[in-house]
């Protein structure tokens, strides 16, 4: 009986953290500076800090996408400002990977044009490559002095209005897209995780009795 | 080993290189009755119970020594009554075998005619143990549904391999360019490989439009065949690619996205082989519990980094079953005694890893010390046969690697082909800074040792953080709070499991040999992966930290839950043991919406 409790409260919780999971709102674009990823503009390995102006912040921004590679990531700290004010901060710890990295920032109530954002790097061995498009109009620079050859990119994201359970139906379509199928292609790894848990719950109730 | 960093980041360039029964039936019986004693074979309970604190010797020397199953019970070892082989001089080499039933063991075929060892070796699995390899394909079908093409763990690599081979009919050239078929790098661009990887920002195929383009490129007569690099899978031994020749040849006439579905199909049946192997493993390791063999078994099915692999086209699905086949072989010797048949086993499993992956050298240290360690203890009942079934093993397990030498040398190429290139390599290295950084690797820095990663802790930000989830490019992550979460239950795991060791320490005492095998089995394999990383330090750092290379010590991890859910005494031992596996299936469910939310969030 106790094996049956203990299984029926993992159950339950599992349940509880899927409900909550699909209870949060996903982060998606609320702007971008639309600049190319087509080239490196800069890389470093020293700490730094990299800063780029012109950039218009819009309001509700909770996390700020920035164009840089790396794959074990330095500490990063980001500000930005615009007109002598702080539009927004953030930080990000040691240990991220990917081509664009994002920083959660404090929420930004409105939009804030012609902004300057400085993105500061920790100490690190390793280099972080600088992704964006060569431009001559307001490239980022870096340390303060070094003019970059071109722009990053920055993406500004804040939660959309919809949570997961609300946009299941247009992530099933996206899930059959890949696999080749409809919306109704995700019951198959539904049913396929199902099968698992009821098979091991059964075990454990035969086999832990 | 995966150069995944190379792939992933070709600005940064510079990727690194180089990449772990039949169970007698009247064994199963006894071992069974040690818990339940209703079980059939009764007259085994006297071992059972001598067993019970965790014993493990006992049945194996019951198994070995006795003609009968129901005589008294004989310790193998070195103060044991019997020989150290687990045999006696009187000994027939096959006892006579009590069909087992119950749970864990199914009776054998009871004809009169001679069965097929085989065939009742597969019949004397008992259920439980399908049952949990059912859960693991289950779950790795499931996780490859969710990967979208071509994002699994270097998968354009993997897929260009065995396009390689099933078109070509020839090895890879040994170029790690990514010159892939006209048909692969269609699908590459239409599914906007180089703009998914990396960012999560950017999820997979987002509109009909997509679909509709892939579909009708795909639907060309496009040339199959590349030009021979494979990318980072060019150092990489054929048998994994050269089996899954078969499912992409059964798909020859569907595009290459259902060619590549089928052959993760294969990846997750050999994910299922592979929780197989771990269960036997369990059952012959830790004898005295067989509830806990479904824990530690339901565990490793379910474990998310095992669907992750076993969802892609990767030969690491090949390499784990190797490695928990490894693990069960020593495991029964050292327990039932070095016989000729099973340093055949050892040494055809040896031989098969050495066709499967690169990073499989890494084990080789363990493998000899406990082949070795296998020869002294069956040497003091027989040295002839000792000698005899450690040539066998020995033969067996190098037998490719010779056949390779002489292929080279036939070619004139250097004599060990691919590894030459990666002993040149390391023969510029600084020892002293190597071993610092090996340690580094793992461990907290120590006085006087450089600073290889500051800011870094390798401990918590790779590996823990590492084995609760980084998937994908290892871009795709939990929120932070969910890995200090993560430290309350693994530290609960961590603290029964050592109770459970340190109750049974007297019985680890006996068991030294068999237990220093294991360890150097790991020792080796971390330090082949702090190696390969130091070789593109420090361009790159921790490039190969990645934790699903720690899977081949899967049958390990599952002894090691068990353990845990043991360390929990008699009367809660089930229950934690249940819980631990809700925790697992927990983790698995959240991997997977994880997953999820990575490559189909909205745009």
């Amino acid at each position: 009986m106790r094996i049956r409790i203990t299984i029926a409260i993992g159950l339950a919780l599992t349940v509880v953290a899927v409900g909550v999971a699909l209870a949060r709102k996903p982060l998606v674009r609320a702007g971008t500076d639309g600049t190319p990823l087509p080239t490196e503009v800069g890389a470093t390995p020293a700490p730094t800090t990299v800063c780029q102006g012109e950039e218009t912040v819009p309001a509700g921004t909770t996390a700020i996408r920035v164009s840089m590679l790396s794959l074990m990531g330095p500490r990063l700290k980001l500000l930005a400002r615009s007109q002598g004010q702080v539009v927004t901060s953030g930080e990000l710890g040691y240990g991220w990977t990917g081509s664009i990295v994002s920083i959660p920032v404090a929420r930004v109530a409105g939009t804030h044009p012609h902004t300057t954002i400085c993105v500061s790097l920790a100490k690190r061995r390793q280099l972080v490559n600088l992704r964006g498009a060569n431009t001559k109009f307001a490239p980022a620079v870096m340390g303060g002095k070094q003019v970059l050859t071109g722009r990053m990119r920055f993406d500004y994201m804040h939660p959309n209005d919809k949570s997961w359970l609300a946009l299941a139906l247009p992530t099933a379509r996206r899930i059959g897209l890949n696999i080749g199928g409809g919306a109704g292609i995700v019951l198959l790894p539904l049913l396929l995780l199902l099968s698992a848990a009821a098979l091991s719950s059964w075990l454990l109730v035969r086999d832990l009795r | 080993m995966s150069k995944r960093a190379g792939t992933r980041a070709p600005k940064t360039s510079t990727a690194p290189k180089g990449s772990t029964e039949k169970t007698s039936k009247a064994s199963i019986a006894a071992k069974t009755s040690s818990t339940a004693s209703k079980a059939s074979t009764a007259a085994k309970a006297p071992t059972a119970a001598k067993a019970s604190k965790g014993a493990t010797a006992p049945t194996a020397a019951k198994v070995a020594t006795t003609p009968k199953p129901s005589t008294a019970p004989k310790i193998p070892g070195r103060r044991g009554r019997s020989p150290a082989n687990g045999r006696t001089e009187a000994a027939p080499r096959k006892p006579p075998r009590t069909p087992p039933r119950g749970r864990y063991g199914r009776a054998g075929s009871a004809s009169g005619a001679r069965p097929n060892r085989a065939w009742k070796a597969i019949r004397g699995i008992p259920t439980t143990a399908w049952v949990c390899a059912l859960v693991a394909i289950l779950n790795s079908v499931c996780w490859s549904i969710l990967i979208p093409p071509l994002q699994g763990p270097d998968e354009q690599a993997h897929l260009a391999y065995v396009q390689q081979l099933a078109e070509n009919g020839k090895m890879p050239s040994g170029s790690s360019e990514e010159n892939f078929s006209p048909e692969e790098q269609t699908a590459m661009n239409d599914l906007g490989f180089g703009e998914v990887i990396l960012d999560p920002g950017t999820p997979s195929l987002r509109t009909r439009a997509m679909r509709t383009k892939l579909e009708h490129d795909l639907s060309q007569t496009l040339s199959r065949k590349g030009d021979g690099s494979v990318g980072v899978a060019a150092s990489e031994p054929p048998l994994y690619y050269a089996l899954q020749t078969i499912p992409y040849e059964l798909g020859s006439s569907s595009t290459l996205l259902t060619r590549l579905e089928l052959m993760r199909l294969l990846s997750a049946l050999l994910s299922g082989l592979t929780v197989l192997f771990v269960f036997l493993f369990i059952r012959e390791a830790l004898p005295a519990a067989p509830w806990a063999w479904t824990v530690g078994a339901l565990c490793a099915a379910l474990s998310p980094l095992l669907g992750f692999v076993g969802g892609s086209l990767d030969p690491d699905a090949l390499l784990f079953v190797v490695c928990a086949s490894l693990f069960y072989c020593f495991a029964r010797a050292f327990r039932r005694g070095f016989t000729a048949r099973m340093a055949s086993a050892l040494g055809g499993v040896v031989a098969v890893g050495f066709l499967t992956k690169v990073n499989f050298v890494a084990l080789l240290g363990g493998v000899a010390i406990g082949l070795i360690l296998l020869s002294i203890r069956a040497a003091r009942v027989s040295r002839r046969e000792a000698y005899r079934s450690l040539a066998i093993a020995s033969g067996i397990a190098l037998g490719p690697v010779f056949i390779y030498a002489l292929i080279n040398l036939a070619g004139h190429k250097e004599l060990l082909g691919i590894v030459s290139g990666s002993i040149k390599t390391t023969e510029n290295h600084d020892i002293p800074a190597e071993l610092a950084y090996i340690w580094q690797f793992y461990l907290p820095r120590l006085p006087g040792m450089p600073h290889d990663f500051p800011g870094l802790i390798p401990a918590w930000n790779t590996w823990f953080k590492g084995a609760i989830g980084r998937y994908n490019w290892l871009e795709t992550v939990f929120p932070g709070w969910v890995y200090k979460l993560a430290l309350i239950p693994t530290a609960a795991i961590a603290g029964l499991c050592a109770r459970e060791l340190y109750v049974s320490r007297e019985l680890l005492r006996r068991r030294v040999a068999e237990l220093a095998t294991y360890a150097l089995m790991l020792v080796g394999l971390m330090g082949l992966l702090a190696a390969a990383s130091f070789d593109s330090y420090p361009t790159l750092a921790l490039a190969d930290s990645e934790p699903r290379y720690f899977l081949p010590m899967l049958a390990l991890g599952g002894a090691l839950l068990a353990l845990a859910a043991r360390g929990a005494g008699k009367r809660w031992g089930p229950v934690v043991g249940a819980g631990i596996v809700m925790l697992f299936l927990s983790h698995d469910v959240l991997s997977q919406m994880l997953e999820v939310s990575r490559y189909y969030h909205p745009w």
